[in-house]
């Protein structure tokens, strides 16, 4: 057997995990009956996918954003507008969808990348409200908070139809199977550990050559793609929206997500936005309880899992698996 | 000129509580430099624990708010006493995520003990409606402009003149040489976590009867005060002032002379060009460097 290199076995080992993935999604998604279920996991798809490019920002390259949900945004009026109003097929409204929220991503992170910490978190969040009233003011485009956009097609694809709760599932996961795809040989690459060295320390990072400015102007750039993907599969998930998925809630709950899940593993944010929205959904019994009790688990993992519940679940799995190949 | 007066009074009475959320942010930053993203909650606990009691408990307002404010001080000394000092993770990150989940916790007590209605408090009183001129100046924002006076004049005292405003500022300069001076630095953090729930507990208190209370308010307080602290200069007390009137003072006029569906976006829109020109906002410790 030829032998590779330590980085080299990392990458082979994140794409076989995600060969196993992409196996049970096409289970789920072929098996699943229960729509509830389907639509469900079709959100957290959908929620992870935005989670990773906040991963990526933030997880690896150290830089916080509360603006995901204005990309999320732009994802979903783009898709709605070019196929509600200019007729055009889904694909291109999804391919727009990644493309414009990225160049937006791309403007503003020229501007405000100089900021640090407190400064720019406020500066993200900043441009997160202001994008949320643009949102609920600009009726002409986007319907405002009510009624907001209604009947966005469901997506098709030369002759398919992505029609009903588990198509729709398994388009989802194809688009959140190629992000990952993306993210894991991103994150092994030349483009990861520069990205590792500026979240370490930037003057470090610069010392050894790494263009700074360039790289954190790429990752707040692909992370809005990936937010804008997110927002236009929301768009063809939901038909019917308005602008308040898109507040700043959205963005501190993708932040949870990644912090919940690892900011050190792209699984992490996986398990991070599966937690953040089934976990309200399993309360949905204990009524006005629920919030307390989600606070509660929130806080509590905080305290006691800083590196987060997502890898401390993949660490105990890691080690049974071991044990197991061990006997 | 009546009208741009009375516009200007507006702003600055909702400034006066931006500005008292702010002192609340900057004090928790000054001495632990932790920023504590549940402060938004602590107006919200404020405000909706003091109606609550009149209304629904019959407690006098006399009573009923210094309870409120007590009772919050104590709620925002836990985040230290049961977060930030369990924490596992000693970094600055961990705790702004652990001052999220208390966020939420809160939200969700409140939900819990007082319910998911919208109440509105009684004014105060006391102090009659003053017209000057043509220019209105309400009882409760007189109220609001002399706490404002009153929290400002006695913070700076406090951190200027006392030996436990001097001890709370070695602390967060130096921890381990305060340490040394016989500071206990835990304790500064207790005290300043408490002091924010106070400060809190009381402008939330004094926006009830103008704004309402409810459960989902304090992301929104939360937001302006960060703003407000933000503008001023982290960490810097004249700063949260200043950057507090000065957003709510933006806010007013945007509402007056243009919009108000748009005039958080205009107080926003202006904060991120400020920041772009200073971006360690007016009078805050260079923090960033220009790239």
């Amino acid at each position: 057997m030829k032998k590779h290199s330590f980085i080299a076995n990392e990458r082979r080992r994140d794409l076989l995990i995600l060969a196993g993935l992409a196996a049970v999604m096409l289970i789920i998604g072929i098996g699943v009956r229960n729509s509830y279920y389907l639509s469900l996991l079709t959100y957290a798809s959908i929620y992870s996918i935005a989670a990773l490019g906040l991963f990526l920002l933030f997880g690896y390259a150290g830089q916080i954003s509360l603006a995901q949900a204005a990309f999320f945004g732009m994802g979903a009026y783009i898709t709605a507008f070019s196929t509600l109003n200019l007729g055009l097929a889904p694909i291109i409204g999804i391919v727009a969808a990644i493309i414009l929220p990225g160049l937006v991503g791309w403007l503003v992170s020229l501007q405000l990348l100089k900021l640090a910490t407190n400064y720019l978190a406020m500066a993200t969040l900043a441009f997160g409200t202001i994008s949320f009233i643009a949102f609920s003011q600009l009726h002409a485009v986007t319907g405002g908070l009510d009624p907001g956009v209604i009947g966005v097609p469901p997506f098709d694809l030369l002759g398919i139809s992505f029609r009903g709760p588990g198509p729709t599932f398994s388009l989802v996961a194809i688009f959140l199977v190629l992000t990952l795809l993306v993210t894991i040989n991103l994150i092994h690459s030349r483009i990861g550990r520069a990205l590792r060295a500026l979240r370490t320390s930037e003057v470090a990072a610069a010392g050894l050559g790494i263009d700074v400015v360039r790289y954190k102007v790429i990752v707040f750039a692909l992370a809005a793609s990936m937010a804008g993907l997110a927002g236009a599969l929301f768009a063809h998930l939901q038909t019917n929206f308005n602008a308040s998925s898109f507040g700043v809630g959205l963005s501190i709950e993708l932040l949870l997500m990644v912090v919940l899940g690892s900011v050190f593993t792209p699984w992490g944010a996986l398990f991070g936005a599966a937690f953040v929205t089934l976990l309200p959904a399993a309360l949905e019994d204990f009524d006005h309880y629920k919030l307390l009790i989600y606070g509660g688990i929130m806080t509590f993992s905080m305290i006691f899992v800083p590196d987060g519940l997502g890898k401390a679940a993949i660490d105990s799995l890691g080690d049974a698996l071991g044990r197991l190949g061990r006997k | 000129m009546s009208e741009f007066l009375q516009i200007m009074i507006t702003g600055i009475t909702t400034g006066a509580i931006y500005s008292i959320s702010a002192l609340g942010f900057s004090i928790v930053y000054n001495a632990t430099k932790v920023t504590n993203f549940a402060n938004g909650e602590f107006m919200m606990m404020g405000g909706l624990i003091s109606a609550s009691l009149i209304l629904s408990g019959g407690v006098p307002m006399l009573l009923a708010i210094p309870l409120a404010c007590i009772a919050v001080a104590v709620l925002g000394t836990m985040i230290d006493l049961v977060g930030i000092r369990w924490a596992r993770r000693k970094s600055v990150l961990s705790y702004a995520m652990i001052t999220i989940g208390f966020g939420i916790t809160f939200r969700g007590a409140m939900q819990v003990l007082v319910g998911r209605e919208i109440l509105f408090p009684p004014t105060f009183g006391g102090i009659p409606n003053l017209f000057i001129g043509d220019i209105y100046l309400s009882s409760q924002s007189g109220w609001i402009l002399i706490a404002l006076v009153i929290i400002a004049a006695s913070l700076g005292f406090l951190f200027m003149r006392t030996k436990l405003g001097k001890a709370m500022r070695a602390a967060s300069q130096q921890p381990r040489a305060a340490a040394l001076c016989g500071i206990n630095p835990r304790v500064m953090a207790v005290m300043a976590f408490g002091m924010a729930g106070l400060l809190g507990a009381v402008a939330g208190a004094m926006i009830a009867p103008i704004g309402a209370a409810f459960y989902e308010f304090g992301l929104f307080y939360g937001l302006k005060g960060f703003a407000a602290a933000v503008l001023g200069g982290f960490g810097s007390s004249i700063g949260a002032v200043v950057g507090g009137l000065l957003i709510g003072i933006i806010e007013s006029l945007t509402a007056g002379y243009i919009s108000s569906n748009i005039k958080d976006a205009a107080a926003l829109a202006i904060l991120v060009v400020i920041l772009l020109v200073r971006p360690s906002g007016l009078f805050g410790a260079m923090e960033a460097r220009r790239v």
